[in-house]
């Protein structure tokens, strides 16, 4: 990594950490926290009976507006159903069928992250490390890149396109480059969504997979703790075109609508941007400034491609 | 897919090989299950290793009064060996309450045995039970070296691993080969793969490394001349197998506290957390005060690659499992994966933390001989068929054994055990279908002893040791002969055993007597004097013959056998009750 890139992904790391310690402060996850507190000084007192639940990747993100909307935060996994009062924000392609009307809150690019040693011989090889790259590169030996024996061959990560949103649309950026025999060998890590993906990446440090190709926001959740794994960086790289995963919300019941329109806020907008999300409106996370341009966004993969490209998976797996 | 391939075979395996594991499912503590009245019971089973964390996790968490639906619900952790629990949960749990109430949470020691189980399910036509999971903690599996051994290798700044293991246990001159003539042959430590996570796991990090390829292992890599080459010549330094490595362990801390700490065993294949235990003083990670080896063990990463232990927590999607306890284990799971604070704690217990925010840090340390940084690459589970293939490779490639079993038919053992069955009637059966376990090139003999059975001699040799693709037949019809006689001679008796051993050692086998009694030394006066047998035993550095020594009843000499056993760097099993002997015996044998 070169040396402006280095000093911004710090930045870009110490927004995060900021972010995290201020997340880990809080009631660890356990849903439906009591109090909380919005600003210094200011206590909002949280109607528990009013749900912000939100798909894995977005926990952070919506702790941190369930915060400051005063309601409670609750962890919701595809197949659940809406909150009986509250709104839902999750994958679009993801929200339980029948929701009606779901508004774009926030989207993150699909992109390219690595550990940081393995990846610098990468950019050696390749100039940028992008599918093109992986394509070529994934199940070579390390050590005829320059690298260590002991760090065995080119592995990748890859979120279950046929489980998760996330991880069709890596799967969708990759594939065509890869094709499903290039994944023979080469796939190493394949995880339920992109925020699990993203921490069994640092939980095996740079053992399991050397990248992995999902969502911004996902990678970004893990820069700080990458620091005490593996080599101890994350590096991230932006595909020069490509879907991005989009993030909607639907309401149920009292006062949905209105803490919608409130997720629209820029006081919101401000505690997802610090989280790695983008909020629409086209405000860039500020964890993510610094690390480039992300590529053009891309619209999703149709309904035919979507089947060839599980169809693929499902065969190789 | 390949990496969450479910282990097929090895469940073959261990349907008949762990399913009486030594590990019954009890308290974590030992002490009674305490539900509140009216409250809900979620059973969580859980492998030996985490039992005591995962007991005070239970009681934080109860202690929060947990609630679903309003129904109040409390967590109750029973420790369940993890090949064990698997066969279990295949065959049916037991509904007599022998292996606790049915888990609603499964935790075993690698994520590998969740597949097992699938496997075995899928077989018998039944539909999974063991789906997506949160790892509690991970530990990965090394080589653990005393410190001065490693630093022979060039330990921290070299890259070391099996093939260094395998040179110099081809190696003619052993230690001699890095200057150091003095440590004698390299000794290499490694349980059963069909008992042990750890040892399941050496074995297909050995196998990977015979490829020199960190890709899958694939059936040809199994059947290849040159990695069968590589793996008889690692597998010929090993000291003996096992079931558990606190056999390896405890014995090299015998060993070091006697002042002779490279004596047993240049090197184990353990898990990393077992390596803070050993040195803690502590392998068996009692947490109570211990005496440090004056030789640490340090950890060696193997550079081929290793695999981990991670501790997965499976919420049973299984039919007794309703809605409410499903509901309350995933709360529990969650309060023991998210909370930092609880994930630090798993750091003091010497495991990696499963949550990812937890930095790795104490006692995970260089100042204690670990590498927090390593591994740098891990290997995975070979598919079904071609883990079936490598475990029968390993039975047919591991070192060859040459063992004497003594049994002793002292009058006592008429007692009754149980269903009409004497002692002997069990301990016969015991011995039969062990006879299975061994590989047909193993030499095995049979000897028994009581008194002056043979002239003034307290033993007699039966069968002398041959192979047991000729004897086996004929061990069995000895054994069925066998009626119970006169007393206990059981230390010249023993004596005698080693030295035959003795005196046809095989440098390439796993030199052995099994001693099973019942009783106590009833022989003349000085011929009960244990000293001279122990002095024996220990002076055996050169030709080590290891007593592995089974105290069969309650009145068997636990003392004097483990002393035994100790002495000759073996280990003691105990079968208090006779209907245990069949399950004990299997596990004196994975010795070999």
């Amino acid at each position: 990594m070169s040396g402006w890139r280095a000093g911004l992904v710090g930045i870009a790391v110490g927004g995060v950490i900021l972010a995290t310690g201020w997340f880990l402060s809080r009631s660890n996850g356990e849903p439906g926290s009591t109090a909380g507190t919005a600003s210094p000084g200011a206590v909002v007192e949280v109607d528990e009976s009013i749900v912000l639940a939100c798909a894995h990747v977005l926990i952070p993100a919506c702790d941190s507006a369930a915060e400051i909307l005063g309601v409670a935060s609750q962890r919701w996994r595809p197949g659940d159903p809406l909150p009986e009062e509250g709104v839902l924000v999750a994958p679009a392609a993801e929200l339980p069928a029948g929701s009606d009307s779901p508004i774009e809150v926030a989207a993150s690019p699909i992109v390219l992250s690595g550990w940081r040693t393995r990846w610098q011989l990468l950019e050696r090889e390749c100039g940028a490390v992008d599918p093109g790259c992986l394509a070529r590169l994934l199940g070579s030996s390390w050590s005829s890149l320059g690298g260590s024996d002991s760090w065995g061959d080119v592995k990748l990560g890859l979120a279950d396109p046929t489980r998760s949103e996330s991880g069709l649309l890596a799967w969708a950026t990759l594939a065509p480059e890869l094709g499903a025999e290039g994944l023979a060998g080469a796939l190493r890590l394949s995880s339920t969504d992109d925020a699990t993906l993203m921490a069994e990446l640092v939980q095996f440090g740079d053992s399991r997979a050397d990248v992995v190709i999902t969502t911004e926001v996902a990678v970004i959740g893990q820069f700080r703790n990458a620091i005490d794994r593996g080599d101890g960086r994350l590096e991230l790289a932006y595909p020069a075109a490509g879907p991005w995963a989009t993030y909607a919300a639907v309401g149920n019941g009292r006062g949905a609508d209105d803490l919608i329109q409130r997720l629209l806020s820029e006081e919101i907008a401000a505690r997802w941007t610090a989280v790695g999300l983008r909020p629409v409106g086209g405000l860039v996370g500020q964890a993510a400034e610094g690390m480039g341009e992300a590529g053009e966004r891309s619209a999703g993969p149709d309904q035919t491609t979507r089947e060839e490209l599980t169809s693929v998976w499902e065969d190789f797996t | 897919m390949r990496f969450a391939a479910p282990i097929v075979a090895i469940a073959v395996i261990l349907s008949a090989c762990v399913t009486g594991g030594d590990e019954p499912s009890v308290t974590g503590d030992g002490s009674p299950v305490a539900v509140p009245s009216g409250c809900t019971e979620v059973p969580a089973h859980v492998s030996s290793e985490k039992v005591t964390l995962l007991s005070d996790l239970a009681e934080r968490f109860n202690a929060t009064d947990p609630e679903i639906d309003g129904q109040c619900v409390a967590i109750t952790v029973y420790r369940t060996a993890s090949g064990r629990g698997a066969a279990l949960l295949a065959e049916g749990w037991p509904e007599d309450g022998s292996a606790g109430p049915a888990p609603v949470l499964w935790s075993p020691a690698s994520s590998a045995w969740g597949g097992v189980l699938n496997e075995r399910l899928a077989q018998a036509g039944q539909a999974p039970i063991t789906g997506d999971f949160r790892r509690i903690m991970l530990t990965p599996l090394v080589l653990a070296m005393p410190e001065p051994m490693a630093d022979a290798l060039g330990w921290p700044e070299a890259d070391i691993g099996w093939s260094d293991v395998l040179e110099l246990a081809q190696n003619p001159d052993g230690w001699g080969s890095v200057g150091h003539p003095e440590w004698g042959p390299f000794k290499f430590g490694k349980t059963n793969p069909n008992f042990s996570t750890s040892g399941l796991s050496a074995t297909i990090a050995i196998y990977s490394a015979a490829t020199g390829s960190t890709d899958p292992l694939t059936l040809a890599d199994v059947e290849s001349p040159e990695v069968v080459d590589y793996v008889r010549g690692v597998e010929a330094a090993t000291v003996h197998y096992g079931s558990t490595t606190l056999t390896f362990l405890e014995n090299m801390l015998r060993e070091d506290l006697n002042g002779r700490p490279l004596n047993y065993a240049s090197a184990v294949a353990v898990e990393e957390v077992s390596v803070i235990a050993y040195n803690r003083g502590d392998p068996a990670d009692t947490g109570e005060a211990s005496t440090p080896p004056k030789v640490p063990l340090v950890a060696i990463y193997p550079k081929e690659g290793t695999l981990f232990s991670d501790n997965p927590a499976f919420v049973l999607d299984a039919p007794w499992v309703d809605d409410v306890s499903a509901q309350a284990a995933r709360q529990f799971v969650d309060f023991v994966v998210d909370d930092p604070e609880i994930q630090a704690s798993v750091l003091a217990f010497g495991f990696r933390p499963g949550n990812p925010s937890v930095a790795i840090g104490e006692p995970i340390s260089r100042t204690n001989g670990l590498d927090p940084s390593q591994p740098e690459t891990e290997l995975q589970v070979p598919d079904p068929a071609v883990l079936a293939a490598l475990i029968d490779s390993w039975e047919e490639n591991r070192k060859s054994a040459r063992v004497i079993i003594l049994l002793d038919i002292s009058g006592s053992m008429q007692d009754q055990a149980g269903e009409g069955f004497t002692k002997l009637d069990l301990a016969k059966q015991a011995v039969d279908s062990s006879l299975d376990q061994f590989k047909a090139g193993d030499e095995v003999g049979l000897w028994v002893f009581s008194s002056e059975l043979n002239g003034f001699d307290d033993y007699l040799e039966l069968v002398p040791p041959a192979a047991l693709s000729g004897n086996a037949a004929t061990i069995r019809e000895t054994v069925a002969g066998l009626f119970p006689q006169g007393g206990t001679g059981l230390y010249d008796s023993t004596a005698a055993a080693v030295a035959a051993v003795r005196d046809t050692f095989d440098t390439t086998r796993i030199n052995a007597v099994i001693l099973l009694s019942d009783g106590v030394c009833d022989d003349a006066p000085g011929d009960c004097d244990i000293q001279p047998l122990l002095s024996r035993l220990a002076s055996n550095e050169r030709d080590p013959v290891r007593v592995f020594t089974v105290a069969y009843g309650a009145d068997a000499d636990t003392e004097a056998l483990r002393a035994i056993a100790e002495a000759s760097q073996a280990r003691l099993y105990e079968a208090a009750d006779p209907r245990t002997i069949d399950a004990v015996f299997e596990q004196v044998v994975s010795n070999f």
